[in-house]
Formats: C-alpha cells, sequence, structure tokens
C-alpha cells in the first residue's frame, strides 16, 4: 500500500508514518495540497490511499481533495480527510466533494487506524 | 488573608511595606530565592535600589517563571521615583513599578489593589472558555498521553506573551479573535517528545515550533464544533509561532484577554483566550 500523507506539520506527518508503518505502508509526504497532487501525477495510480490535512499554505486540502475528484486518473483513489476542523459543515462540505472518510484532531493512532481500515475494505 | 511576598527589601522599604498591608495581608520577607515556592502568595514584590539591571531582570523572569503563570502581581519597588524606562521590566513579566516615595495615598491604594481577587467568569464567557478549556485537555491527552488540569482563569488587559514559544491562531468571521497556547521551553519539548513518541533531547527547535503550532490548531478547531453550537462562527487561520520572552500580541480591540492556567505535573502551561463577536 503506498499512502501519500498531506500535512504541513512535520510532527503530525511524523506521527501518522509512525502509525501506518507497522502494517506495512508505505508513504510519501506532502507539506500542502499541491504537493500531494504532484505526487500523484508521479505515481498515478501506484497510490491506494491519500490523508490530507485541510488547513494548509499554498494549496488547502479541501481544494487539493476538489481537483483531485474532478480528475478522472485518481477519482477513485480513497481521501481520508485529517483535520483539526470539528463542525459538522466542513465534515458535509468533504463528504459532498467524495473524501472516503473524516478523521478529527486531535486522534489516536487507534482511531486512524480503524478510519483507514474502514475505508480500505468499505465498511 | 492574602499573603504577599517580599523579596531583597532593605529594612525602610520592609518596613514600609508591610506597614501598608499588615492589616489586609500575611507578609513574609525574604531574600531572594530561586527554589522558592511562590504559587501560594497573592502578590510578589521585589526591592532593588541598585543598577544592575541584568540581575534585576533575571530574579524578575525567575519569579514570573515560578508563578505558573497564575494570577501573581509582581510589583518591583525602588526608593526614589526618577524617570528611566521600564518597558524591559514589563517584558519579563513586572506588573507595575513603584517607588518608596511616591504620595503615601497613592502608593497605598496601588499596593492594595494588587490585593483584590480578580473577578470570576461571566456566564457567557464560561460559554465559550469551557469548550477551550475542554478541548486543551483533550488534545494533550489523546496526542502526548499527558494529563493537563486547568487550574483557573482570569482577566487582563493587555496580550503580553511571557513564556519561551507560544502557538498564535487568528479567528476571523462573525467572532473575532485570537487564541494562543505559552510554554516554557522544557514543557513544550516534553509535550512534542510524547506525541512524536521519542526521546526529549530528541527534539529540537524546529519541532518543537511545527508542534506548538499543530497543538494551537488542534485546540482551537476542536473547540470550534461547541462553539458554533453557541453561535460564534469563525474561521481559523494557519498558525503562528512566537518564539521569545515578552512579546505582546495584537488583539481585538475592547475584547475581554481571559488567561486559562494548566498544569502538567509540576509544571505549567497557559492559554490566552480573546474573542469578540461581529
Amino acid at each position: 500500500m503506498n499512502v501519500i500523507i498531506a500535512d504541513d506539520s512535520k510532527v503530525v506527518r511524523s506521527i501518522v508514518e509512525k502509525a501506518i508503518k507497522p502494517l506495512g505502508y508505505s508513504s510519501f509526504q506532502a507539506i500542502h495540497g499541491g504537493e500531494a497532487i504532484e505526487i500523484l501525477e508521479k505515481m498515478g495510480s501506484k497510490v491506494d490511499l491519500i490523508l490530507m490535512d485541510w488547513n494548509m499554505p499554498i494549496m488547502d486540502g479541501y481544494n487539493a481533495l476538489v481537483k483531485i475528484k474532478e480528475d478522472s486518473r485518481f477519482s477513485s483513489i480513497p481521501i481520508i480527510m485529517l483535520t483539526s476542523e470539528s463542525d459538522d459543515n466542513k465534515v458535509k462540505m468533504a463528504r459532498d466533494a467524495g473524501a472516503a472518510g473524516y478523521v478529527k484532531k486531535p486522534f489516536t493512532s487507534d482511531e486512524l487506524l480503524d478510519n483507514i481500515q474502514r475505508v480500505i475494505t468499505g465498511s | 488573608m492574602a499573603k504577599v511576598l517580599l523579596n531583597d527589601c532593605s529594612p525602610d522599604a520592609s518596613q514600609k511595606l508591610t506597614n501598608v498591608l499588615k492589616d489586609s495581608a500575611e507578609v513574609i520577607v525574604e531574600p531572594f530565592s530561586e527554589q522558592r515556592e511562590i504559587t501560594d502568595f497573592n502578590l510578589v514584590i521585589l526591592y532593588s535600589n541598585n543598577g544592575d539591571d541584568q540581575n534585576i531582570l533575571r530574579k524578575i523572569k525567575n519569579l514570573h517563571f515560578r508563578t505558573k503563570f497564575r494570577n501573581i502581581p509582581i510589583l518591583l519597588v525602588k526608593d526614589k521615583s526618577e524617570y528611566f524606562s521600564d518597558q524591559p521590566y514589563f517584558n519579563f513579566g513586572v506588573s507595575e513599578f513603584m517607588a518608596l516615595d511616591e504620595p503615601e495615598p497613592i502608593f497605598n491604594q496601588i499596593l492594595q489593589g494588587y490585593l483584590n481577587p480578580g473577578r470570576q467568569p461571566l456566564d457567557r464567557e464560561l460559554i465559550y472558555l469551557s469548550p477551550f478549556i475542554e478541548s486543551t485537555k483533550q488534545v494533550l491527552s489523546k496526542m502526548a498521553s499527558m494529563e493537563a488540569e486547568f487550574r483557573g482563569v482570569y482577566f487582563k488587559n493587555s496580550l503580553r506573551v511571557l513564556g519561551d514559544v507560544s502557538g498564535v491562531i487568528g479567528l476571523s468571521g462573525t467572532t473575532e479573535g485570537t487564541v494562543i497556547i505559552t510554554f516554557l521551553w522544557n514543557l513544550a519539548q516534553r509535550v512534542i517528545a510524547n506525541i512524536m513518541d521519542v526521546k526529549q533531547n530528541e527534539i529540537n527547535a524546529e519541532m518543537i515550533h511545527d508542534g506548538v503550532g499543530e497543538i494551537i490548531n488542534m485546540i482551537s478547531g476542536s473547540a470550534k464544533k461547541s462553539l458554533l453550537e453557541a453561535s460564534y462562527d469563525f474561521q481559523l487561520s494557519i498558525p503562528t509561532i512566537i518564539v521569545g520572552w515578552g512579546h505582546e500580541v495584537g488583539h481585538p480591540e475592547n475584547a475581554t484577554i481571559a488567561v486559562l492556567t494548566f498544569d502538567v505535573g509540576d509544571q505549567a502551561f497557559v492559554l490566552h483566550v480573546s474573542l469578540t463577536q461581529k
């Protein structure tokens, strides 16, 4: 499994990488939405999952989500929003734009892995 | 009864201050000590009449450090009123500069004023402060496996940051304001080490800046849902970091600045919340 972790915080990217490593996942790190799309352009269908922060400079996670879902080459790749935005409107916006999951920060490793599992297995 | 600590006072200063305070406070006179526990005092007065500014500033900073961000004013007392730049003293944590030769009624009034306990939060203030208290405890617990104990709230007029590292987030919308978390370096390092599950000595300055920014982002973001339900609607800015002691941060005009203090074991940190509804 190849996972893109897009978050402007190195600390968050590090803890997410650490959380998913025991599952054998390889991670690719992006510091904003635009970088996540650049990695996608390079790797194409080899990417299995994207974990996307919402508030990032240059291109935020929501805009990146919309762009990726509009691109038929990448639209089937599941995206989990991983964000401190907790209000229900934002959750709905993300769902409507095609996000497969929504993990609210703060989160525990177990909560993150449960969400990933749910999205991967489609349960 | 209130408790007042007099540090480094000359016999004359000690006598004058004790006379003014003795009916309303228990007064303890001691030389300055870096190890003295001071969190059970209501007021600390440091006397200095020599020109060794660096030594005075060091003592003020140490006193502020030992207040653990609680509402314990630190007054600096000298013998004579004279023109000098008092800004460095304020930047290091002094609440007021006083001279023993000031007119007695004014001197007494100012001192007594510092013994009045601060006001309690109003119900409408608790509506927006409670979500920040809960989200702060939750972020420390979930991300760093650390229990933050809420110690209390007080109010002040300026957003002066007296700590080593602060994460600042701006709120904009029909509610606007500023939320700031401030740590001393050692606790920040401990918290980020716990979050990243590494040893404390592996945490460098860049990680602390990044991590403290993420912490204030999570605290504000988590509080947002409850605040929206209470009609406080806002967008979060990207967090910024302030490193260094004694910065003044902008805040909405006429906004109340609430200071929420938290303990983590024997260390402390503080959250400033300043909100106003348009």
